[in-house]
């Protein structure tokens, strides 16, 4: 009876939004936001995740009359990881009418690679995830990058924090080859620095790496007693598989970042996770909401347009629905501001934004010109997978 | 006189030698059609052992070439190269510099993203080649003229997100597929026959030839690759390739010529060892042959085909001087049988001839006798009537009982015929003296050696004593030649001669059933200046043709059972012209008459050379 109701609901709000769109048609076009991200390979989760925070904050904009009179729609292009591929979504993004940002995914390498298109097509660029530190310290001036994410500069200095006081003190670093791992090395060693170590090892990974051995074994010959792991799902799983693999005297903690959350990672290692000490970044979780009725709120809607129920359980890579959820309400607040879609104007808007009670957090100025990360590093968190392969912060308490 | 024989040896060799030649012929031929067949199969055979060789080879090094760029968009560093934008330009380049292509050393490799934009690459200042679009989601296989084109898309977590460009330019063909041979052109050939690569010049003029001129004059094999819409093409010129068949044709002649002439060698040797002891056997044949002496034995040396065959020879030597000798006693018995025959025959009418003169002599003797019984009665008378000078009366009485006596005993009448009664016993005697004569004449054991003979006189001698067989039948008319002049001959055997053709006439006359008084026969002889002739001629049956040409062969007669063994005239020829050199001829017309005519040389033997075995 209750799933009943609800996908009388469901379909409620559907043709009201239907109605609703086709009155708007007859006035004014959707203000459009795209969304470029992983939607089909190693790191989908993380895109569907954000897709959904960004639908969820959509249904509400327009459930409450929309932006400027106008609803707003989503575009959804698919990169796959790929930092071609991403480019290429965004210069079709760019050249869309009515598009006022774009949604970027988990993948800081597609992202850095896009950053000549933003600024060259003056498109707002939203980032929910992808976490390298240059993706918004980029150069760009105007910088066109808002982000709503971890910043690895501060991941670095957070995940050493939490080794350092788990008693870690030999610490090696595993690292994917790409422009992210090295803004994870640049800080990683920045923030052992500051507390007068420096990782023992570092071991460096190829993408579509399957047998790990290699970087492990460089790792390990050092005898690190944790390591510091930045890898997407796909080379996380070989990571922690091979690491699950040793003898238990062999094996180490692994304290990762949140990239391997973006995928099928706990699906593929939920056998031999209890073989290995794993915990990981997070920022936001519905387990432990900063807002309470936002998070409740957000469950619900979530619940419900999903057709799963309604609880933190249900929400996979919650980070990224929570992130884009936040940067969709912000664009939108931003689009009211400038009082266009002109991009430009946008922009402006969003580093002249003042207070927005979000779910993340309640952001007071959130981005200002040279500071367009919105999130500090005390809204991190360090989780674990439980059983049921929901993340749970366990730390700090 | 028939031509001329073969001698053994030409025989040998000409009949052995065609043989031979045909033979050897057909072998070389058949063999020689059978290698061209076994060596054209054997060709076309490797060329597609090599071609199907080569192939699997080509195959195999396209597929490697497709499995190391395969194998390098494996390669983790490459997906990476894809996805780390910023960072790939310290390590691509250099792995894309270092990628060693197998088999080829002169390869150039792109990185393209999954729009075939360039990402990096192993030579820099080569321009990516246009892609014109091509699906490079798939594997892509190219080849031409100028380049085997390879494109590989590289996966990551089941997308295609990149491809591996590589190309291969013609220049590298020759390292990649490696397909040069001696004795081949070898290709690869598209689908629609443009041919991409060849191992030697000219294989495209092969190729474009028509079927029928490919067909004749190269070998050809094509075979296709797979899943490349390609072909491997195997050329070579079947001139080219049956070089060697030639070469072995050739020897196999030559060996074959040698062969022949060995065979020949052995074969002259063979005929010419064979007939060695046959030429001696031969030999020794022909010495026995001259000099006519049975007892000759013939050499048991050598081969023991020969000294088996001069055994038999000899053995069959031996039964034939046993056979002759007996032959000659046969003959010789024969002989005596006939002139007992002869003999016995005419003894008879011998008998009879003497008988009678033999009778009146009796009759005249007892006619004599019995006058005088009665004329010395008389005398007696007279000499009592002398002695007892009885008174006249008394002897008047005594006389006239004498005188009665007297005309009793017809004293006149015996005193007439006394003196030829006398001369006719006389004259028996004399009759039968002469046919003793005769008799011992004719029947005279033969000599053995030649005496001068008066043929008159013996002819007139073996009238008288065959009288008894004509007398009946015919007269006798003869013709002697008073100057014949004697002859040097075998009486006994002569004298058989006459008898027989005086017989045999009287037969004739006897068949034709003439009266006695018609029949005739004519003894005449006559001499010549060098023969002696004496003809016999008869007016009896005569003789056909058939017949006379028959007379003289041994057991051959005319006459019923009992009258003739057929022997007589085959003896008279064989004692006129074997023994005596001479002639014997015949004339004869049947119901008339016949003729015989003997010539008997008044030389030894050979003097008539023209005349010997004559017969007519």
């Amino acid at each position: 009876m209750i799933k009943m109701s609800i996908l009388a609901v469901s379909i409620s709000i559907g043709l009201l939004s239907f109605n609703s769109t086709t009155y708007a048609e007859e006035k004014q076009p959707d203000i459009l936001i795209g969304l470029d991200a992983d939607m089909s390979s190693g790191s989908a989760k993380a895109g569907e995740a954000i897709k959904r925070g960004m639908e969820i904050a959509v249904d509400e904009i327009n459930g409450q009359g929309g932006v400027l009179g106008r609803n707003l729609d989503i575009i959804v292009k698919d990169h796959r990881g790929n930092p071609a591929r991403g480019v290429d979504n965004l210069e079709e993004l760019a050249r869309t009418e009515n598009l006022v940002a774009v949604m970027g995914g988990l993948h800081t390498p597609v992202a850095m690679h896009e950053l000549k298109t933003i600024h060259k097509n003056g498109l707002p660029f939203l980032v929910p995830w992808a976490a390298g530190t240059p993706v918004v310290a980029n150069g760009f001036d105007p910088n066109f990058v808002f982000r709503v994410s971890v910043r690895d500069e501060y991941a670095g200095g957070f995940m050493v924090k939490y080794a350092v006081e788990k008693g870690f003190t030999k610490i090696g670093l595993a690292l994917e080859n790409t422009g992210w791992g090295r803004s994870n090395e640049k800080a990683m060693k920045e923030a052992l620095k500051q507390v007068g170590l420096s990782p023992v090892s570092i071991g460096w990974f190829h993408w579509g790496t399957q047998d790990m051995e290699g970087a492990l074994s460089d790792i390990l010959s050092a005898k690190p007693d944790a390591i510091l792991l930045v890898a997407n799902a796909p080379e996380g799983l070989n990571i922690v598989s091979k690491m699950a693999s040793l003898p238990k005297e062999d094996r180490v903690p692994i304290i990762s970042h949140w990239g391997i959350t973006g995928g099928n990672f706990f699906e593929k290692t939920k056998s031999v996770l209890k073989d290995v000490d794993l915990v990981f970044l997070q920022t936001y979780s519905f387990f432990k909401p900063t807002e309470a009725d936002s998070a409740q709120r957000l469950i619900a809607l979530y619940g419900k347009k999903y057709g799963v129920e309604a609880n933190p359980e249900s929400i996979f890579a919650p980070v990224g629905t929570a992130h884009a959820y936040d940067l969709v309400h912000l664009l939108a607040k931003a689009i009211a501001k400038a009082g266009s879609t002109d991009r430009k104007s946008i922009r402006e808007a969003l580093v002249n934004l003042q207070e927005h009670l979000g779910l993340v957090r309640a952001y007071s100025k959130p981005f200002a010109n040279g500071h367009q990360d919105a999130l500090r590093a005390e809204d991190f968190s360090i989780a674990r997978y439980r059983a049921d392969g929901s993340i749970f912060p366990v730390w700090p308490q | 006189m028939s031509k001329r024989n073969f001698s053994l040896f030409s025989y040998a060799v000409w009949s052995v030698l065609p043989l031979g030649l045909i033979l050897l012929g057909s072998l070389w031929l058949i063999g020689n059609l059978n290698l061209t067949k076994t060596v054209e199969a054997e060709i076309k055979q490797n060329a597609k052992e090599l071609g199907e060789q080569i192939t699997v080879r080509v195959q195999e090094r396209l597929d490697g070439l497709m499995k190391f760029t395969n194998s390098v968009t494996k390669n983790s560093l490459v997906i990476n190269g894809l996805i780390d934008v910023e960072g790939r330009s310290s390590y691509l380049a250099a792995f894309f510099r270092s990628l060693e292509a197998p088999s080829s050393s002169n390869a150039f490799f792109w990185l393209v993203d999954y729009k075939g934009r360039e990402v990096a690459k192993s030579h820099q200042d080569l321009a990516l080649p246009q892609l014109d679009g091509a699906n490079i989601e798939k594997p892509i296989f190219k080849i031409d003229k100028a380049e085997i084109f390879i494109s590989q898309p590289i996966y990551y977590q089941g997308s295609q997100e990149g491809a591996l460009v590589a190309r291969f330019p013609s220049k590298s063909f020759a390292e990649i597929f490696d397909i040069a041979s001696q004795s081949f052109r070898m290709g690869i050939e598209q689908d629609d026959g443009t041919l991409i690569y060849a191992s030697a010049e000219g294989l495209q003029d092969v190729l474009d030839l028509r079927p029928a001129e490919l067909e004749a004059n190269w070998i050809f094999y094509r075979n296709r690759l797979a899943d490349r819409n390609l072909s491997l093409v195997v050329a070579r010129p079947s001139k080219d390739a049956y070089t060697a068949l030639e070469t072995i044709k050739s020897t196999q002649f030559v060996a074959l010529f040698l062969y022949l002439l060995l065979a020949l060698l052995l074969v002259i040797l063979t005929a010419y060892i064979l007939i060695k002891p046959l030429k001696r056997f031969s030999g020794e044949i022909t010495t026995i042959s001259a000099i006519g002496h049975l007892g000759y034995k013939l050499s048991t040396e050598g081969p023991r085909e020969i000294a088996n065959l001069a055994q038999s020879f000899n053995g069959m030597f031996d039964r034939l001087a046993d056979s002759v000798k007996e032959t000659e006693e046969l003959n010789r018995e024969l002989r005596e049988a006939q002139k007992l025959e002869a003999v016995g025959q005419l003894a008879g009418g011998i008998a009879h001839e003497i008988n009678t003169p033999a009778q009146y002599i009796g009759d005249n003797l007892k006619f004599i006798n019995s006058a005088h019984e009665k004329m010395l009665g008389i005398l007696a008378k007279v000499a009592y009537l002398v002695e007892t000078q009885l008174d006249h009366h008394k002897l008047k009485a005594e006389l006239i009982k004498l005188e009665q006596e007297i005309e009793n005993i017809d004293l006149d009448f015996l005193s007439d015929e006394l003196p030829q009664a006398t001369s006719e016993a006389i004259s028996g005697v004399e009759q039968i003296s002469s046919i003793v004569l005769a008799m011992k004449e004719f029947s005279h054991p033969g000599t053995k050696e030649k005496t001068a003979v008066d043929v008159n006189r013996a002819i007139e001698n073996t009238l008288t004593i065959s009288k008894n067989t004509w007398k009946h039948v015919a007269d006798v008319t003869t013709k002697y030649d008073p100057k014949l002049p004697t002859v040097m001959c075998l009486p006994g055997e002569l004298n058989q001669v006459y008898l027989n053709l005086i017989v045999n006439a009287a037969h004739a006359i006897e068949e034709a059933d003439r009266g006695p008084k018609d029949g005739h026969i004519e003894v005449v002889t006559t001499a010549h200046p060098t023969v002696v002739e004496i003809a016999i001629s008869d007016n009896g049956i005569g003789m056909s043709e058939k017949v006379r040409s028959r007379i003289f062969e041994p057991f051959y007669t005319t006459k019923g059972v009992g009258k003739g063994t057929g022997q007589g005239l085959a003896i008279v020829h064989d004692i006129v012209v074997s023994k005596h050199g001479g002639c014997i001829s015949v004339k004869s017309e049947e119901g008339k008459g016949t003729t015989f005519s003997i010539c008997l040389p008044l030389q030894e033997e050979g003097a008539l050379p023209n005349m010997k075995g004559t017969s007519e």
